[in-house]
């Protein structure tokens, strides 16, 4: 059977009447334009509104915040060096994460006293009256 | 937009504490294990917290302290005693660098050690000193 000759035993059979294409069509188009497509909480994710713009924006932000905020806390902000200027005394510079600080330590030094110790004549500083020295530590100031 | 309010505040606060300040104090504390006099001046609870991190004595008692003024760009000294004391000179440097103090180190009047540092607030300098009785002597520089 032709096509020709199918088409024309379906219009005998099942005759369209004037203006139901046409309506048809319409109420289609209705349904596909006129209403609203059902969206998910998450469409801001992947379709182009503002309200991702905004939470993208703020999350860029909270990222930068996290990532200032680890790397000052881990990365020593402040520097300090040390070279020892005698021999049998050494000096090392480290960074101290525990206390957060900058730590020189001095390896080789002689204790310190409370007897007098060596000082240029020339500088001593004497005492006015009202000044007290402490009994225990004559080298303390 | 007050999300995007809290979160630049928040950056701004978290940036802003690496600013140094215009002085250092150069502090020398003394470390020791039994409890000081009951009027010496122990180091705050934050610094004794960080002091005790690093060399592990309980009590840190202030001996004498001294502001640096960082614009001063000659050298200063700062000497609690006789046999240990600092002398400390800011460094020029061009407005935006970072300031650095250069410091030296006196032992017995003779220097010992010197170097540099580069003041920051809430990172100090711990210079660690010599013994003394029971205890130890300890230079804290400090961005003010």
């Amino acid at each position: 059977m032709h096509d020709s000759e199918l088409k024309k035993l379906l219009l005998e059979s099942c005759p369209v009447r004037p203006g139901q294409e046409a309506r048809a069509w319409k109420a289609l188009q209705q349904r596909l334009y006129s209403s609203k497509p059902a969206q998910s909480w998450w469409s801001w994710l992947y379709l182009p509104v503002w309200r991702g713009a905004g939470i993208a924006l703020a999350a860029i932000c909270v990222l930068i915040f996290v990532g200032n905020s680890v790397v000052m806390n881990y990365r020593p902000i402040s520097f300090a060096s040390a070279d020892s200027e005698v021999p049998g005394i050494y000096a090392t510079s480290f960074y101290s994460h525990s206390a957060q600080a900058q730590v020189v330590w001095l390896n080789g030094l002689a204790p310190a006293t409370d007897k007098p110790t060596y000082l240029d004549p020339t500088t001593v500083i004497h005492r006015t009256q009202g000044q007290t020295k402490p009994a225990d530590d004559p080298n303390r100031l | 937009m007050k999300i995007l309010a809290l979160i630049l505040t928040l950056l701004v606060l978290g940036i802003s504490p690496s600013l140094a300040g215009d002085k250092v104090r150069v502090g020398l504390y003394f470390a020791e294990n039994t409890p000081p006099a009951p009027k010496a001046e122990l180091a705050p609870k934050k610094l004794e917290q960080r002091l005790n991190a690093v060399f592990g004595f309980t009590y840190y008692e202030l001996v004498k302290a001294q502001e640096i003024e960082m614009d001063n760009e000659w050298q200063q000294w700062a000497v609690p005693r006789n046999d240990f004391f600092i002398r400390v000179e800011p460094l020029a440097c061009q407005p935006g660098e970072t300031k650095t103090v250069y410091y030296e180190i006196y032992k017995d009047g003779f220097i010992v050690a010197k170097g540099k540092y580069e003041p920051h607030h809430d990172t100090p300098l711990f210079i660690n000193g010599p013994d003394f009785k029971q205890g130890r002597f300890i230079f804290v520089l400090e961005a003010r």
